[in-house]
């Protein structure tokens, strides 16, 4: 039987930085759409005018699991691009096919895995690998009153060579998710999601003050490349900057398709700022040098 | 004559930049890095490299002019030697698909 449609599960046409984003849960359970609506429930309405850059519609598969568990299928811009999951890894999946659409299809801009935080117009890029500590140290920055530009997918425009703001709600893994809940007791999460790919997860919403500030852009002052270690002693070490541009390429998520506007722009950000290489072992510690930093500049 | 010298004695006269183009390159502090507009890669090249192709970038040159400015930029005074060093890094941008030699392309050099 099919499931009735829920209009009041669509959130409508909202503005994510760049991007006008509609998350369509109206074919889904409630449970979803209340998760989406806890995270995304206070971007800004964008134009309605115009059809949203982005739409993502999680809807059921007819597909079913053993024992009769659900599965869900996520259409992105009509297109299917990955296989249907269990409905509690919806949410994942969602934040997954927005990447995935703005990685294929932004070609005006350098994407890089990376979180950026700003302060006074200022921005510090922050790429990293998945675990490097990027999502816990930018939700620590912002609960120390930074602005979230991005927590894991920054965007450089390639004529200003400003970040753009993309904050998205910042994807916490296993312990980091109490250790931003310590730092932030007011600032909501989703429910906790077990059993992904990378563990169990939570989204925390970006702090008010981001949002308001998503459609300012900022300078880029710092890349710096961090890396928790509990083991060892904290090193800050500058790069050169052939080094750096060599692994912001290695961390961009669509040099290779914007082609030679990817090479000027990367060169024009490695040219523009100093560059730093970061093992932390606390993120106390890791806020004070960044906000050295940041002051310093 | 040992097979390095007939290697580079007999490596073609005349080089360019593939299909004749200005390749996009920056430079920080000796370190080059180029982007290659037929491959889409990016590579970073040392300082004498980078010279190098820097110099092509002006126009296609002679294997023996390139052997000069090597010699002049980098103070050597044994030809061997420098011919040796050009010989590798032409044949390193050239396996970068950065540079062709002569036969490849009807140009005039300097």
């Amino acid at each position: 039987m099919a499931s009735a449609r829920r209009p009041e599960n669509d959130l409508g046409n909202r503005r994510v930085g760049l991007f006008s984003v509609s998350i369509d849960c109206t074919d889904v359970d409630d449970a979803l759409a209340r998760q989406v609506a806890l995270l995304y429930g206070d971007y800004p309405l964008a134009d309605t005018t115009a059809p949203p850059d982005i739409v993502v519609r999680p809807q059921w598969c007819r597909r079913r699991l053993p024992f009769g568990s659900r599965l869900v299928d996520h259409r992105v811009n009509g297109d299917f691009p990955f296989n249907p999951v269990p409905a509690g890894h919806s949410l994942p999946m969602i934040e997954i096919g927005l990447n995935w659409f703005i990685a294929r299809y932004c070609t005006t801009h350098l994407l890089f895995h990376a979180a950026a935080v700003a302060r006074d117009g200022k921005a510090i890029l922050l790429p990293g690998a998945s675990g490097a500590g990027k999502s816990t140290l930018s939700a620590s920055l912002m609960a120390e009153g930074w602005q979230l530009l991005s927590d894991e997918f920054a965007i450089l425009g390639s004529e200003d060579r400003r970040l753009h703001p993309h904050p998205r709600p910042v994807s916490l893994k296993e312990e980091s998710i109490d250790v931003v809940a310590r730092a932030l007791p007011n600032a909501c999460f989703s429910n906790r999601i077990t059993g992904t790919a990378k563990g169990t997860i939570a989204y925390l919403k970006p702090s008010p003050d981001s949002l308001d500030k998503a459609h300012r852009s900022a300078v880029p002052v710092a890349v710096i490349f961090p890396r928790f270690s509990a083991q060892g002693a904290p090193v800050l070490k500058p790069l050169t900057k052939a080094d750096s541009f060599m692994r912001l390429i290695d961390h961009s998520a669509n040099y290779f398709t914007i082609m030679e506007a990817g090479f000027e722009a990367l060169a024009g950000l490695v040219d523009s700022c100093p560059h730093y290489d970061f093992v932390y072992r606390s993120l106390d510690q890791a806020i004070s040098e960044i906000t050295a930093i940041h002051a310093g500049l | 004559m040992g097979n390095d010298e007939t290697k580079f004695f007999n490596r073609p006269d005349h080089w360019r930049i593939c299909g004749g183009f200005v390749v996009r390159m920056h430079c920080w502090d000796g370190d080059y890095v180029v982007y290659n507009p037929f491959s889409g890669q990016t590579h970073r090249l040392d300082i004498v490299s980078g010279r190098l192709l820097q110099w092509l970038n002006t126009g296609p040159k002679t294997f023996g002019t390139l052997c000069r400015d090597v010699e002049t930029f980098l103070e050597l005074d044994d030809q061997t030697l420098t011919k040796a060093t050009v010989g590798r890094i032409l044949e390193s941008l050239s396996d970068a698909g950065l540079v062709e030699a002569q036969g490849d392309f009807d140009g005039r050099t300097s």
